[in-house]
This record gives structure tokens, C-alpha cells and sequence, in this order.
């Protein structure tokens, strides 16, 4: 299983680190992104999908299964983020893009933007890509399909 | 579906502002930054007024409820504690909340709460914020962190960020235009400039608004609300204690509450916050009434966008509408609308988190008994309704208050 942590350019703080310690179920999704693969979750009981992937079903199901996810989708809307909070600003130039994926059944996903050409527009084709980044975590971002 | 009746007896209200900051050498020759007003001085500048608007003296307060959004602006924890000591509430219970931006409107909640249920008859709701003292933006920081670190944070998403994806989508599904978000700080800051209470005081035209520097977009400068120091008090009763001490009391005949999704990508949808639907349909359902029978309305304007949300989903106009009912002058006192946010909202008034939703209930208590600045007073108001909402509709409450 991946001893990875997922993030983008955006380090989160020891602190923050700490709250959001990984869960193996979590880790596994790490490991998806790894080998390219999306991976969201479904419950056994309602049949109700989740991505990001949820662990207990708000029916009260605590049988989901893992199933992967078709990256391919359309935009489902869009920011471009001039001042962001201190702990980001420090880390990332702006303006950054950031973007909602819709994937199959209405799932979504929000990433940053990379590699557009033209302004984003809701409804466009898109898709989301996993990427190991320069130190070493794992990430994923909303790229024209 | 009557409610138990609950009553604000007494108001008061800081005014909003940026009360500014210190900078002092410590012994090292280090610079320190220190707030300019504390927690201490805000909550006496409410709490007194309201006290003596209801015509009683801390003897006959039996229990507090603080509200203090984010304990690392005051950099105070256990702040109840320390508030209701500073006011002298001393030797009675009391308890700070906590829902994000809504934290007023909760403190409201839960004093209603410990009276209707019988267990005190006369409770004091108080919030206090003090933020000026701190950067922009680190100010978003704070805020920020309130979101899923896991998924939302690590891509930068703050809080205009969160709002600019709804204004984007509704731009795109319901034909959402820049100069109908334009109109909605444009008012704001028209009934603002009134208000002796608020914060930036100054008329805007849609120019301005429209042509202001990008925060999020497609959010600008004008979209956004302000970062305030500021406190509000109200004192409420039950029925009985209500009558014996106050000629004039304010009667909650709705009290509704709901939320909505954590992550903004678990969301049905970005054109509408159906936590805000369901906390609005809860409160005209307890009080019998309908968005038509409103005649002055206060709604969560942290972002032009969330206004207009508002506006539909609260029902004063259709869904996919709101930024056509704001643009034909819906919620100007004149239009053919709802009155709303004629106190200059959290845009033009401020927004000191904690104080926020009991600010609101302050000033409908001034329009429903004619106590306003002339140029912003709704003639002829009988009832009022507020809606405050913590981080994107995570926390709704919305109050419908009648004479």
C-alpha cells in the first residue's frame, strides 16, 4: 500500500498534516492514482457512488466497494484564483485555475486546471490526470480532453 | 405548527469597523502586532446598550450564549468564559458556539433553545469578532482552513474561491450576467452609506463594481463582503418575562435551521444552496407566513453571488432569477420586491463573524419599530425575516421576527 501523500503544489503544514492523517482505505486511493487509475467508492447497500470516495454510506451501509472511474468528463465549472489564502500564496504564483470535473453519474472532482488554450467555459471536454509531482506526492489535474 | 413563544426584549450593537491594530517592541526589541480592541471592549459596547434597552441589570440574565466564530482572530480560547465574566454575567451558565459565519445566529438558536424548553426564562445571546488586526490574507487563511483540507484545500480553494465556482455555474446554466452581480453591491453599499453602524460608508456605482480587482473570478473586489471587528447583543425572554419587562417586544415566530454537503463537489448542484431552501421553507412553515408576507428581509451577502442564491431559495423571486430580480431593483425599498439588506449587508455594514447573525436581528428590530436612519426605514414594517449562513451553507439559520 502507498506510504504517499497526496497534495499539490500546496504542502500542508505539520499541524494540518496531523488532523488529516491518512486512513489505509485513503491510501489505497493513493495507490490508484499511481498506477492511473481513479478510484471511487459504492455502496453495497443503496448502490449510491462517491468520489472523492466515502468509507460508510450516509444509509448507514458500511459495505462499499472500490470501482474505477472513467477520468474522462466536462467541465462542471471554473475559478481563476488571484488572491489566495496566506498558507497557499506562499506557494503558488496566481492567478491559479481551478476547475469541477463532472464525471459518469453526476460525480465531480475539483483539481487545478493545466494546460488550457483558451478561457475555461462550462460544459467543455475535459479530463482528470494523475501526477507524481516533484517531491514525490501524488496529485491529479483537469487537462483539456 | 406554533412554536413556544420567545421574545427579544433588548438590543445593542458595536459599530462595525476596522478598529485597527498595535504594533509594540517586546523586551527583545521584537515587533509584535496586538488588536487595537479586544474581545473585552467589543462586547461591552453591545451587551451594555442591550441591557439597558431591555430595562434590567445583570441579575435577571440567567444564563449566556457567546458567539465567537474563530478563536485564533482573538487569540482567546474558552471566550465565554471570558466575555460573560467581562459583562459581570457571573456564577450563571454559559458556553461559546461555533458554526462558521453563521456562529451569531446559532448564539440566537441556542438561547432559544434553553427558553423554550423551559429551563431559563431570560437568556443574553452575544457575538463578538475581532479581525482587523490580522492581513487579508491571512484573515483567508483562517477561514480557509475551514474547509476539507484532504480534498478542497490543498487546490487553493478559500472561501471567494468556493463562491466564484458557484457564480461561474450559474453564469453558465442560468444566464447569470457581471452587471446583475454588480447590482447587489451597489445597493448594499446605496442603504450602507445610511447606516451609522456600518463599516464603508461610501455609494458605488455598477462601474465600480464591475471593474474592481480580481479576487476569484469570476468574483471581484465588490463581490466580496468585508473582514470587521464588531459585537451585537440581543436579550430575549419567554412570553410571560417578555411582557412584564418590554413594551415593545420582538416575537420569533420562525426559527429554521438546516445545512448542506461539507465538500462543494457533493452538491446537487452550483446554482442554488438547497440548505438554505430547507432552513427558509422550515421557518415559514413554524410561523404561517410566506416570502410575500416580508416586508424587510436580511440575507448572508458574503459574496454578491450568495445574495442572489439567496434571494430564489428563500423564495423571493423564481429560481434562476435572483440576478434579474436584483437588477429590476427587487430589493431596493422603492422596488417591487422584498426590502433586503437595507442595513448595507455584510458588504457595506461588515460581517465580524461571530456578530454577524445577531447584528441582523438587531437591525430588524430597528425597521419593524421605526428606529432606523430615515433614508433606509421601510415604512410600515410588521415582519422581518433573517438568514445567516456558515461557510457555503454547511450551517443555515433563518428567523422570521414579528411585532
Amino acid at each position: 500500500m502507498s506510504e504517499r501523500e497526496m497534495g499539490f503544489v500546496v504542502e500542508l503544514s505539520s499541524d494540518v498534516k496531523n488532523k488529516q492523517r491518512m486512513t489505509a482505505e485513503f491510501k489505497k486511493f493513493i495507490a490508484g492514482l499511481e498506477e492511473g487509475k481513479f478510484l471511487a467508492t459504492k455502496c453495497a447497500s443503496c448502490g449510491k457512488k462517491f468520489m472523492p470516495p466515502r468509507f460508510t454510506c450516509p444509509c448507514g451501509g458500511k459495505d462499499l466497494e472500490w470501482f474505477e472511474v472513467n477520468p474522462e468528463g466536462t467541465l462542471y465549472t471554473w475559478s481563476i484564483v488571484h488572491f489566495a489564502p496566506d498558507g497557499i500564496a506562499k506557494q503558488v504564483n496566481v492567478p491559479y485555475p481551478l476547475g469541477v470535473i463532472e464525471l459518469e453519474d453526476g460525480l465531480k472532482l475539483a483539481a487545478h486546471l493545466k494546460g488550457l488554450t483558451t478561457k475555461p467555459k462550462v460544459g467543455m471536454k475535459v479530463k482528470v490526470v494523475p501526477q507524481e509531482l516533484d517531491n514525490g506526492n501524488m496529485a491529479y489535474f483537469i487537462k483539456p480532453a | 405548527m406554533a412554536i413556544p413563544k420567545v421574545a427579544i426584549v433588548g438590543i445593542g450593537h458595536s459599530k462595525y469597523g476596522k478598529r485597527g491594530k498595535v504594533i509594540e517592541e517586546d523586551i527583545e526589541g521584537e515587533k509584535d502586532t496586538y488588536p487595537a480592541v479586544t474581545l473585552r471592549e467589543l462586547a461591552h459596547e453591545s451587551y451594555f446598550p442591550a441591557l439597558e434597552h431591555a430595562g434590567i441589570t445583570n441579575k435577571e440574565i440567567e444564563s449566556s450564549v457567546i458567539g465567537i466564530a474563530a478563536e485564533a482572530f482573538a487569540g482567546q480560547g474558552a471566550g465565554a468564559a471570558l466575555v460573560a465574566d467581562e459583562v459581570g454575567i457571573i456564577g450563571k451558565p454559559t458556553m461559546r458556539v461555533e458554526t462558521a459565519c453563521a456562529t451569531g445566529s446559532t448564539a440566537i438558536r441556542t438561547a432559544w433553545a434553553q427558553i423554550a424548553s423551559g429551563q431559563f426564562d431570560v437568556v443574553a445571546a452575544i457575538g463578538v469578532e475581532t479581525m482587523t488586526w490580522l492581513s487579508s490574507a491571512y484573515a483567508t487563511e483562517l477561514m480557509s482552513v475551514a474547509g476539507d483540507h484532504r480534498w478542497e484545500y490543498i487546490y487553493g480553494i478559500s472561501f471567494p474561491t468556493f463562491y466564484s465556482l458557484y457564480a461561474a455555474r450559474k453564469m453558465a446554466v442560468d444566464g447569470l450576467t457581471r452587471e446583475q452581480l454588480s447590482s447587489v453591491p451597489v445597493k448594499s453599499h446605496h442603504y450602507g452609506y445610511y447606516n451609522k453602524n456600518a463599516q464603508l460608508r461610501r455609494q458605488i456605482t455598477i462601474d465600480d463594481a464591475s471593474e474592481s480587482i480580481p479576487i476569484a473570478m469570476p468574483l471581484r473586489l465588490y463581490d466580496c463582503c468585508l473582514i470587521s471587528d464588531g459585537a451585537a447583543t440581543v436579550i430575549m425572554a419567554n412570553e410571560e418575562k417578555a411582557k412584564e419587562m418590554s413594551s415593545e417586544p420582538l416575537w420569533i415566530t420562525g426559527i429554521g435551521t438546516s445545512s448542506d454537503t461539507f465538500r462543494v463537489t457533493d452538491r446537487p448542484n452550483l446554482t442554488n444552496i438547497e440548505g438554505n431552501k430547507r432552513a427558509g421553507d422550515m421557518a415559514y412553515k413554524q410561523s404561517g407566513r410566506t416570502a410575500k408576507d416580508i416586508d424587510v428581509a436580511y440575507v448572508h451577502d458574503c459574496f454578491s453571488i450568495a445574495e442572489i442564491m439567496a434571494y430564489e431559495d428563500l423564495g423571493f423571486c423564481e429560481r434562476g432569477k435572483g440576478g434579474e430580480w436584483s437588477a429590476e431593483r427587487g430589493a431596493y425599498i422603492d422596488g417591487p420586491g422584498i426590502p433586503t439588506n437595507v442595513d448595507g449587508g455584510l458588504k457595506s455594514k461588515g460581517h465580524p463573524l461571530g456578530a454577524t447573525g445577531i447584528g441582523q436581528v438587531v437591525d430588524a428590530y430597528k425597521q419593524l419599530f421605526g428606529t432606523v436612519e430615515k433614508p433606509r426605514q421601510v415604512p410600515n414594517a410588521e415582519i422581518a425575516l433573517t438568514h445567516n449562513v456558515g461557510q457555503h451553507g454547511q450551517f443555515v439559520n433563518v428567523f422570521i421576527l414579528e411585532k
